[in-house]
Order: structure tokens, then sequence, then C-alpha cells
């Protein structure tokens, strides 16, 4: 009697043996071949969950989140050696956000408020999504294929800086922001004005500027849609707001050379 | 009542916060309060040892309904909050809290009344102790249901903007700008 | 028909590449494979240019390089997807970027095989990059994935396929 040895480190082996390379130019691509199988169907939550903004749970507790922010700045206080190096690696952290909120936001404001039935009924089949019946879930569950066109890619200055100020501080501090203003000396500077930073609200240190982080959020949205800028924050108490928190955002060379040639 | 000093002693009794708010002609020096923390530290874990043990029991089980009313502190208004929306640091407005709450210290000392000042001592879950010293002898349990309720606000003030702060490590004297700022604001809101 | 399907990051450096063969005919002649990354890489000028053109589908700018391939019978205005950028003898290449300025570049060839032009069916070829265009949103949504690292995830693979299947290889 021959039994079947059940070993999970082979059978991620094999599934791993299915893997595309990504892009690995000594193999090339990999092709499907007429007589092929269907793949073997792999559950993955990243890639059958929805992107729908409903699908999750929209809030976040603000002392949770505090206290995770506030452990974020300890780490990188005690691997550093100066201010300046801190600040940089709070930008570190935030840029990354960026990059991710800059493609899912913008994916986000594509959907018509119609798909919403539609996720009811993807919801409805997500329990069932789990096993071998993964494929044919999938191709229902897509968000795409309810898009009817794409939210236009952001190619000016202000239109790209309107997002942030807007659709992205809604996302991130549930209000837009207090004021984006252009700065009146300089050609390639914007400030975008945050009255009452959420982020740093608990933290009553000047010597360290933690809005960094948010720099650094702005900074990879920025970068990754081709404005390369460098973004700083700074403290300006205004009367009633004294932790008002201003984000300059001074935009390279080249950005505004393009603009004046394309538009 | 107006409130003259505000202190928090840490868990194993050192001071981390003193904090006047009365010009008083009366200043003790740093040593003095050091000293002050050090003996009502002493005091309250004595005090807990002296509490008849059939108290200390009855008051654990705080469930049950005989003994709810003897143990919570009723719920003493919006005192120390301005009326406005913004600026709650992580708590829902319109208040730290609205509801009566179970004291904590349910052992230990609690209440010191002399002729010339009060004083209230209000115990964390963690052995934090926060203290209020009023200008008044005040005896009445109002006063001391008030003055829970204060220190209560305040200890959701430390938890704001002292633990949340990164630059603070814990047990140490509290230096954060922010927390003396909103602390100042609630006692003249008072 | 035949596709070659790549991205390509933002440094012009592939991330993922696929070939999709129809189940009943023909794929790649195998001389011309070798080209296609090539074919699909001189086809990049093109789109940097549409990048940023205001209306990279409506033929308008047509004094820029990129302006006399555009295909000319859109009416919308999505400046995602980019439709026809370019050909390559009797092959056709189609574009989309995301928001991220990932570029979605794909080779068509005809059914035939003979070097006849290939037509693109614009409506089912955008709905395979918006697809795509989601699943490299999910892909990125992870927190281990770096930008412009290679997708080398099994699951984006096959499913990336399977969309193929649905909207290309008909």
């Amino acid at each position: 009697m021959t039994q079947k040895i059940i070993s999970p480190s082979t059978s991620v082996t094999q599934a791993a043996s299915t893997a595309s390379t990504g892009y690995d130019y000594t193999i090339g691509p990999q092709q499907t071949l007429p007589n092929e199988q269907p793949p073997p169907v792999l559950a993955s939550r990243l890639y059958n969950e929805s992107l729908h903004a409903k699908a999750r749970k929209a809030q976040v507790s603000l002392s949770a989140f505090a206290f995770l922010f506030q452990e974020m700045i300890s780490q990188t206080r005690k691997s550093s050696k100066s201010v300046a190096e801190i600040e940089s690696k709070l930008r570190g952290l935030g840029y990354p956000i960026g990059i991710r909120l800059l493609e899912l936001l913008n994916f986000r404001s594509s959907l018509t408020p119609g798909s919403r039935a539609f996720f009811n009924k993807a919801s409805s089949m997500s329990g069932s999504a789990q096993g071998s019946n993964g494929v044919s879930t999938q191709q229902e569950d897509s968000l795409a294929s309810t898009i009817t066109t794409m939210k236009r890619r952001d190619l000016r200055v202000l239109d790209i800086l309107q997002f942030i100020h807007g659709t992205v501080w809604q996302y991130l501090f549930d209000h837009v922001s207090d004021d984006l203003v252009k700065s009146s000396e300089r050609e390639n500077e914007y400030m975008i004005i945050d009255n009452l930073p959420l982020l740093t609200q608990f933290i009553g240190n000047n010597n360290v500027q933690c809005d960094s982080f948010v720099c650094g959020i702005i900074e990879g949205i920025l970068d990754s849609a081709c404005f390369p800028c460098s973004v700083t924050a700074h403290c300006m108490p205004e009367d009633k707001f004294d932790r008002r928190v201003v984000y300059l955002i001074k935009f390279d060379k080249d950005v505004l050379e393009r603009e004046a040639l394309r538009f | 009542m107006a409130i003259q000093t505000v202190l928090i002693i840490n868990k194993s009794g050192g001071l981390v916060y003193q904090r006047d708010f009365l010009a008083s002609s009366t200043k003790l020096s740093s040593n003095d309060y050091l000293i002050l923390a050090g003996t009502l530290q002493g005091v309250t874990a004595i005090a807990s040892q002296v509490t008849p043990k059939a108290l200390q029991i009855s008051g654990s089980n705080l469930s049950k309904a005989a003994n709810e009313t003897e143990y919570s502190i009723p719920y003493a208004g919006p005192l120390g909050v301005k009326d406005q929306k913004e600026d709650m640091g992580s708590f829902l407005p319109p208040d730290y809290f609205t509801d009566s709450f179970a004291s904590w210290s349910k052992s230990g000392l609690k209440h010191v009344t002399t002729d010339q000042f009060s004083l209230f001592l209000y115990q964390s879950m963690t052995g934090m102790k926060f203290v209020a010293i009023s200008t008044q002898s005040s005896t009445s349990n109002m006063a001391v249901s008030f003055a829970e309720n204060f220190l209560r606000k305040a200890y959701c003030l430390y938890a704001d903007f002292v633990m949340k702060n990164p630059f603070y490590e814990p047990e140490m004297p509290i230096r954060c700008e922010l927390f003396d700022k909103k602390l100042t604001e609630f006692v003249q809101h008072l | 028909m035949p596709c070659y399907f790549a991205i390509i990051g933002s440094r012009d450096n592939p991330i993922y590449e696929a070939e999709f063969t129809s189940p009943h005919l023909n794929s790649f002649p195998s001389e011309l494979k070798e080209l296609n990354p090539f074919i699909l890489h001189a086809s990049l000028d093109i789109i940097e240019d549409l990048q940023w053109q205001s209306n990279p589908q409506s033929g308008v700018g047509t004094n820029t390089s990129g302006g006399f391939l555009r295909s000319r019978h859109s009416n919308n205005n999505d400046n995602c997807y980019l439709s026809k950028i370019d050909h390559f003898y009797g092959l056709a290449i189609t574009g989309y970027l995301s928001y991220g300025n990932m570029k979605f570049v794909m080779i068509h060839s005809n059914s035939a095989g003979n070097g006849g032009t290939t037509q693109i069916d614009d409506p089912q070829v955008r709905a395979f990059y918006q697809e795509v265009h989601e699943l490299y949103v999910k892909a990125l949504l992870n927190p281990f994935y770096k930008l412009n690292d290679p997708i080398t995830s099994p699951v984006f693979d096959s499913k990336v396929r399977s969309l193929a299947k649905k909207y290309l290889t008909k």
C-alpha cells in the first residue's frame, strides 16, 4: 500500500516552479502553450481582495496610530546620530507610502459610484473565494471591468498638487489641507498648509521635525508621478493654530521647463 | 477651590512632574517636593496595608451592584474643557469621559485635609499617582469626587501628551511643552 | 493572435514580461521572438513623448514625433490608455501608462503571421490593460514589494495569463 506523504515544503516548491521570474533575460518570457493545463489556483489574499475603499475598515484608531508613530520615531532616533539623519529616515519611511497612494487613490477615483452594487456582490463571493473556487470568482472580482474611463493622469504641477491637497489629505487625515499656495518669490516653490497636523499633535518637540514623515509621503507621490522635487516641513504658528505646519515643495528645474514646453 | 499645585509621582515614588498654578507665598524648594513625593508614596503603601482586608476584598468585586455606588465616582460635568470641538487629542468631544467611573485607589491614600489646604490623590492602574493640592480645606464628598474627576482628566492629558511623545522616556521627569500647555489651559478653565 | 506583454518600470527597466499565444493558432516565429524585447523597447521613446501630451489619443500635437502614428478614432479623454503607439513590419504596439508612470507595453501580431497589418481591438485591449493595472496596484500594495523590482508572484502571473485568455487570444 502506497501512501502519499504530504510534506508542506515540497508543495511550496512545486508551486514556485510555475512562478514567473518577472523579467529575466536569460530565460525569456514564458509562453502559454496551447495544450497547457490552466495553472494551479493559488490562494492569495493580496490578489483576491477588492481594492474598493469600502472593502476594508476605513478608520484607524488614533491612539493606536500615535503609539506606532511614536515607536517609529523612537527607533529612528536610536539608530541615528544627528537630527538631519532622523528626519531623512522618517522621510524614507513615508516615501514608499506615497508611491502606493498615488496609484491606489487614483485608481479608486476612477471608480464610478455605480460600482458599489458590484462591490456588494463581490464581498458576498469573497467568502467562497478560498481554495479551488478562486479562479471562477477572480474574473468577477476585478474592479477594473466596471471602470469605463480611467481618471486622467495628472500632468501639470497644479493638477497633481490639487490631488495631494484634496484626495490624499482627505484619505490620510480626513480633511482637505488648509491651503495650497504658490510662493510669491520663487517660481518653483509651492506650499501646502495644515493648521492641525494629525500625526504630530502629541509631539511638542521643535528640534526634530517629525512631520518629515508626511514630507516623505508627498515626495513619494510627486516623484513617482515624475515631478521630482524636495519637500521640507516648517512649523509656522499663526494666531489660533500653534502647531500649524507648512510643507514647502521645491520642484526641480526640469519640471518647470517641461511645463513651459508642453502646456 | 483653586488648584495650587499638581504633582505626578511615578510607580517607584519619584517625582516626575511638579507645577504650581498660583503664585503662592509658600513656595517649597524642589528638594522639599521630592521629599513630599517620597512621603506620599510611603504613606500610600502603608495606608493600603492598614486597609481592612474585608474592605479590600469587597472593593475588588466592583461588578457587584451593592458595591458599585460606594466605589464609583460620579461624573462631575465638563469641568476644565472649553467648548471647542477640536483639540481633544485622541478623545472624542465633548469631554474626556462622560460616565461615572470606578476608582482605582480603593485602598491607600485618597485625601488629606488640613486647615490650610487639602490634598487629593488619584492612582492609576500602573501605579502612577496624580496629586492635586487645593487652597481650601474641604472634607465634603463632593469635593473629593470633583478632585478625582479633575485628576482623571489630568491622567487623560498625560496619556495623550506624555505617553505619545516619542521624546519622553518612561519613568523620567516630564518635560513636554504640550503637556504643560494643555494642563495650564485645563486648570485655568476649571 | 500572439502577443508579447511587458511592464516597464520608471527607470525603463522591465519588471514583468509574458508571451500570450492563442490556444489553436501560431506563436511568434522563433527568429522574431528574440527581437520582441528590442521592438518593444524601441517604442519607449514614443511613450515618453505621449506621456506628457494632454490628449495622447486624440492625435493633437502632430508636430511631435509620435503624432503621425496616432490612431484617430478616439473620442474620450482617458490619458492612461495610449492605444496603438507604434508599428514594426506589421506588428502593432500598444501602450498604457499607470499613474506612477509604469509603462505597460504589448506587441500584437496578426494571426496569419504573414506580415500584414494588425488590427487592434481597442475596447478589448483597454479592458485588458485596466485589469492588469488593477493587479499591478495590488502587487504594489504588498509591503515587501519595492518599486521597480521584478514582479515574481506566481499569482500575478497566472492572473495576467487568464486575463490575456479572456481579452486577447480568442
